[in-house]
């Protein structure tokens, strides 16, 4: 095995480990008889490189999990979450689903994340925060179409920008994970748009970086203050302008009425909180996501 | 031809047929149309009189043409909870804007006289637009624009995406619902502001809440094809608008449509 291969077959291990939510593993008390809506696969990969991919996502019940989650959600219809492999890193979600996170984006992600840091942490992060964000992503499709939500906007965004808030609905720790994973995951990615790129219905990934830690700081200053047009904070992260800061947390002197994070919270509350259990969102949301033993041993 | 020229006769005229919908009009039929047309009572207009000399002609044209007039009327079918203030004036800025705590909707002089300068002198390299064009859809490209930031914040809309590709999503599909000539002319002016701008390379430049240039231009294009594929079909088979792109514009232009009926159009009378 390569030292790349290595250091990504430790990684992915860690993430499954990681990505452990704390309200799955309670799962006593969230009503599992309710989770019949979402089903979950785990489609076995043709292609031997994958196969290591899904034997851990499989082992650690890591869909299992997701479904606790995703347990207040009142969908109408059944969705089906599975993990395949695409072919591709991404598949688009179709209409009626099933939501897909492919194994080939797990690899990419797991390589990305060892190729730009030694730091197991930052590892780690990278991969809990990317294969969450890959879910919520696909997941927003999901709820687009099944609860026919009017999108304006590019619907590629708008799924990152629910994504965001979700992610910003639960502890600061699973906030900072998952924000800063994801976020650190499109900057290490170092795909240069250049002409008709630019064409794509999808943002660049410096665009959805920013996306990402908007949402992030209007939904919290305070945790995030360090993403604010000012000095101080991880110097490896860029910060938000002065301008978009300023749009994303509170009133703007023109153009909107809102920041950006209320307008997302806004049309949350109008369009999804209705098929939402709000009892079983409380418990949920004070569930633990993320086990405590996240810092990995150095790879051997 | 100078904006104050190419614009007398055209911009009433266009904005006329664009509401009613049918053949040019003689100017003086034109503004008849307007006058039976009642303005919206929730809205007000004011030219501010320009500091710079420079300005001057553009701010006497607008005031000549009724420019803002004729906005009052052509939002007459809105039901419009607040009170809005339309305004010419000169910003200090290349811009137009919606201002939502005093409500006021702000077309500058230097974006005006911008549009002009940049447009070409008869018609573009690549046969895109005409000067009249240029000029025309730039203006109205962004009233509608700024229509969309006035309606979301007036009518209160629930928006997922990002604000800035919405109003652009809303200055595309209005310009639809008019006559094919008049949807022509808006989307290539208000495309061509795009086409003719830069993309960041930086990534700090990604930060900004705007799409950048040419994301604007192919959403643009992306909808007026995918909403009238027969008019707008040449955007494709000349190389405007990818192919991979535009397999998808269908879904994306009923996508807005949906959102347009859902959750503004309960507002139009």
């Amino acid at each position: 095995m390569t030292c790349l291969g290595r250091t990504a077959a430790w990684s992915i291990a860690v993430l499954f480990v990681a990505v452990a939510f704390h309200a799955a593993a309670r799962a006593e008390g969230v009503d599992t008889a309710r989770l019949g809506q979402i089903q979950i696969s785990y489609d076995p990969p043709s292609n031997a490189n994958f196969q290591r991919y899904y034997e851990a996502l499989k082992s650690r019940r890591v869909l299992e999990r997701l479904q606790s989650f995703m347990a207040p959600l009142r969908l109408p219809n059944k969705l089906t979450v599975r993990t395949a492999q695409c072919g591709a890193e991404t598949t688009a979600y179709k209409s009626g689903g099933p939501v897909t996170i492919c194994y080939e984006l797990v690899q990419r992600v797991a390589a990305v994340a060892a190729e730009h840091t030694d730091d197991p942490a930052e590892r780690t992060q990278i991969l809990d925060g990317t294969f969450v964000e890959a879910v919520l992503h696909q997941l927003a499709y999901a709820l687009f179409d099944q609860l026919r939500v009017p999108i304006w906007g590019r619907k590629d965004d708008a799924a990152d920008r629910l994504a965001a808030y979700v992610m910003t609905s639960f502890d600061d720790k699973v906030a900072l994970t998952t924000i800063l994973g994801t976020a650190k995951f499109f900057q290490y990615s170092n795909h240069t748009w250049t002409g008709a790129d630019f064409a794509s219905a999808e943002s660049p990934e410096a665009q959805r970086f920013y996306n990402y830690l908007c949402i992030a700081y209007g939904a919290d200053p305070i945790t995030f203050h360090f993403l604010a047009p000012r000095p101080g904070g991880p110097r490896a992260l860029p910060r938000l302008t002065r301008e978009r800061g300023a749009r994303c947390t509170r009133l703007s002197p023109v153009s909107v009425n809102i920041s950006e994070y209320l307008q997302v919270r806004h049309a949350f509350d109008l369009r999804i909180m209705p098929y939402v259990d709000p009892d079983l969102l409380i418990k949920v949301r004070a569930s633990e996501w993320l086990l405590k033993e996240e810092t990995p041993e150095s790879p051997q | 031809m100078s904006f104050e020229c190419s614009t007398r006769n055209w911009f009433r005229s266009l904005l006329t047929l664009a509401l009613l919908g049918c053949a040019a009009p003689a100017p003086a039929a034109a503004a008849e149309m307007w006058d039976s047309i009642p303005p919206n009572p929730s809205v007000d207009f004011v030219y501010a009189p320009p500091k710079s000399q420079i300005y001057q002609r553009t701010y006497e044209a607008l005031k000549q043409r009724r420019t803002l007039e004729e906005l009052q009327r052509f939002v007459s079918p809105l039901r419009l909870p607040h009170h809005l203030q339309l305004q010419t004036d000169e910003c200090d800025q290349v811009n137009a804007f919606y201002n939502a705590f005093d409500r006021s909707l702000t077309l500058c002089y230097e974006l005006v006289a911008d549009f002009v300068a940049n447009a070409p002198k008869t018609v573009s390299p690549d046969g895109f637009v005409t000067r009249e064009t240029a000029i025309f859809g730039s203006i109205i490209g962004v009233l509608l624009h700024e229509g969309g930031h006035m309606m979301f914040d007036m009518f209160d809309v629930p928006r997922f995406g990002r604000e800035e590709d919405a109003a652009d999503e809303n200055a595309a599909f209005v310009a639809l619902e008019f006559n094919e000539d008049v949807a022509r002319s808006i989307v290539k002016g208000f495309a061509y502001a795009w086409k003719t701008g830069g993309d960041p390379q930086a990534t700090s430049a990604f930060s900004d809440e705007h799409g950048t240039a040419s994301q604007r231009l192919y959403n643009t294009l992306c909808l007026a094809y995918g909403g009238d594929p027969k008019t707008f079909g040449g955007f494709v088979d000349q190389g405007f608008l990818p192919k991979a792109r535009a397999t998808g514009c269908a879904e994306e232009y009923n996508q807005l449509k949906f959102a347009w009926g859902t959750t503004i159009f309960p507002y139009v009378d």
